[in-house]
């Protein structure tokens, strides 16, 4: 009789990898052939958290033979940070592709605890760091061991070296993915007055990395952000047609930057998906009508603290995009809901934010999602027409009355008070959950005060 | 709609429909290096009795929309139908996943795959080595070694 260890190996490990954990852990007992295949897929993905950290961490600096530290790929280090155990740890995982480390430490991870990963994990794939302060000891490290790092993503207030961009973008070739929410880039951000040729020297350094899919950059000097689009939006050295970044999907800048940054950019990166800009303060609907035209894909773009878009811009932006475009984030943009009054639909009111001051209520949108963006691309012709032109009558005189409200909004804010509809926005908060990577959150705008945006479609990229 | 022939390891012809023998990329991939043929295609390693039960499932799903979501296809959990197709002894439900994979038609081989695993979920080691008449070769020591390593896992 055929029996299930008679399937050919090959046939027994797809069997194997369509079971949870728990049963591929009884499977390790059932003999020796299951155990060989199936003790693989219980060590490959680590998460590790205190209950079963320590357990899990001798297990592995006491096992010789197999040694199963070199079963890990995956490892999730959501452990209280202690460097010797964290170090010593990594120093058996020689084939790990996934590094997490959130981070949990009051104080940021040092360069010299961070220089030794690289030698340890030379196979390092994805690299996520909380909180770290990354020196040139590392960084030389990583760029002699890991060739193979396709993703960075440092948060959290992190420090980089000005030529981190230079030595990952020539020693790491599959680099493609870069998320970096700076506290400091040595030489960049401190006041000297010849910190912007090193900032233009790393904004040059980041457009040599041609194959870059997904950037964000959070926190970053305004001149070094303004140099880099402008950098971007001429042609790549190398060739005399085509985007700096051909294959770029996502940027996400969170700077200062115009019109006159932004608009060469997109025309020449017409396969973007995801455009967010937070802080380009005096974006006007002229970078609206640019995405509408020159980025046939775009899927969600996503302003804030942009004053100076308009309700027309915003609906002439909707109404001009594919049906791809699924998320326009206007957060702190303070455009009114009037041109949208009679398409927003019933139970809106969570998508608004409402301000009070001491004169009146002053309510702003937030976000359109793919149900309001429907409805504003079924309005016919005419009906858009006229509703525009009402509006534009109706919103032109009181601008001026504007900047002193919010001022006065702000104020108010400080001294404790909430804004109205939020117990309202939470009660939604769950049933939309699925667009929390557009960060929905309710507290009143503070330009100061950044809050990241993730891009977690590049997720895919790399689970396995 | 043209037809194919199809040759099983105990010289038994079945006739198919192009489309229907197309669900296997073995086959799908002979046709093209072929051409038009008349001749029958043999399928050395397939027996009649399994042959007839992979044409059935290629039949029924001739029209599926081909995935190629890796994820995708290995979530979804396995149809009515298909789970009725599978209701059959051991032996030919392995000889069914041996064919799928010689014969390269991926979803069946999914379907074969999800419903061992199936089989396995929620069982003891001892109860697996009675379902799939396995023998246990480990010493006890062994086994107390390999159930201390992985202690950890079974909270999971």
């Amino acid at each position: 009789m055929n029996k299930l260890d008679d399937l050919p190996t090959e046939i027994l490990s797809l069997v194997l990898q369509y079971i949870d954990i728990r049963d591929q852990t009884n499977c390790t007992l059932v003999n020796k052939q299951f155990h060989t295949l199936t003790n693989p897929l219980i060590w490959r993905c680590l998460i590790l958290d205190p209950p079963i950290s320590d357990k899990v961490t001798t297990t592995i600096l006491h096992s010789t033979s197999p040694a199963l530290g070199r079963h890990v790929r995956c490892l999730l280090y959501f452990v209280p940070f202690d460097s010797q155990a964290f170090l010593s740890l990594l120093e058996c995982l020689p084939l790990l592709e996934i590094l997490n480390v959130p981070g949990f430490t009051r104080r940021n991870i040092e360069d010299d605890v961070m220089q030794h990963i690289p030698r340890f994990c030379p196979q390092l794939k994805v690299l996520f760091l909380n909180k770290v302060d990354i020196g040139q000891r590392t960084l030389t490290s990583l760029a002699h061991h890991c060739h193979q790092l396709n993703l960075i993503s440092f948060s959290k207030g992190c420090s980089l070296p000005a030529n981190t961009f230079a030595m990952l973008g020539t020693s790491c070739p599959f680099l493609h993915d870069i998320y970096v929410e700076l506290d400091a880039m040595d030489g960049i951000n401190d006041d000297d007055d010849n910190n912007e040729d090193t900032a233009n020297a790393a904004a040059l350094d980041l457009t040599r990395c041609h194959r870059l899919r997904r950037l964000s950059l959070t926190k970053v000097p305004t001149y070094f952000a303004r140099h880099l689009l402008t950098l971007a939006a001429a042609p790549a050295p190398a060739s005399t047609t085509g985007p700096v970044w051909p294959q770029l999907v996502t940027l996400a800048l969170h700077a200062d930057v115009d019109d006159s940054h932004v608009i060469p950019f997109i025309q020449t990166h017409p396969i973007l998906k995801t455009l967010e800009l937070k802080q380009a303060t005096t974006l006007t609907d002229a970078t609206l009508d640019a995405i509408a035209t020159g980025l046939p894909e775009i899927t969600k773009v996503g302003f804030k603290y942009s004053c100076n878009l308009t309700d027309h811009g915003i609906h002439r932006l909707v109404r001009r995009c594919p049906p791809s475009l699924m998320l326009v984030g206007i957060k702190g943009c303070r455009i009114k809901p009037t041109l949208f009054a009679n398409i927003l639909g019933k139970d809106y009111s969570y998508r608004m934010k409402t301000y009070s001051t001491h004169y009146s209520f002053l309510t702003y949108l937030h976000t359109l999602d793919p149900l309001v963006l429907n409805n504003i691309r079924q309005l016919d012709d005419s009906t858009a027409a006229a509703v525009s032109a009402a509006s534009a009558a109706a919103t032109s005189a009181p601008l001026n009355n504007e900047q002193p409200l919010l001022l006065q909004v702000n104020n108010e804010d400080e001294n404790g008070r909430r804004s109205h509809n939020q117990h309202q926005h939470h009660h939604h908060d769950d049933e939309w959950g699925e667009h929390d990577d557009f960060d929905l959150e309710d507290e009143l705008e503070d330009p100061n005060d950044v809050d990241e945006y993730y891009d977690d479609d590049s997720e895919s990229d790399f689970s396995w | 709609m043209s037809n194919v022939r199809l040759l099983s390891s105990d010289n038994e012809e079945f006739v198919v429909q192009k489309e229907v023998a197309e669900r296997s990329v073995l086959i799908k991939n002979m046709l093209e290096d072929v051409g038009e043929t008349d001749s029958a295609i043999p399928l050395p390693n397939v027996t009649a009795k399994v042959l007839k039960k992979v044409i059935e499932w290629c039949d029924h799903h001739s029209s599926d929309p081909v995935t190629t979501d890796e994820t995708e296809r290995r979530t979804t959990d396995i149809d009515e139908w298909d789970q009725k197709f599978m209701e059959v002894d051991q032996e030919t439900l392995f000889d069914i996943i041996l064919a799928a994979n010689y014969l390269d038609i991926k979803p069946l081989l999914d379907v074969g795959c999800k419903t061992v695993a199936n089989m396995i979920k929620g069982k003891t080691a001892e109860e697996i080595r009675k379902i799939f008449n396995i023998v246990n070769d480990f010493t006890p020591e062994e086994e107390a070694q390999i159930r201390k390593e992985n202690e950890w896992a079974e909270d999971r």
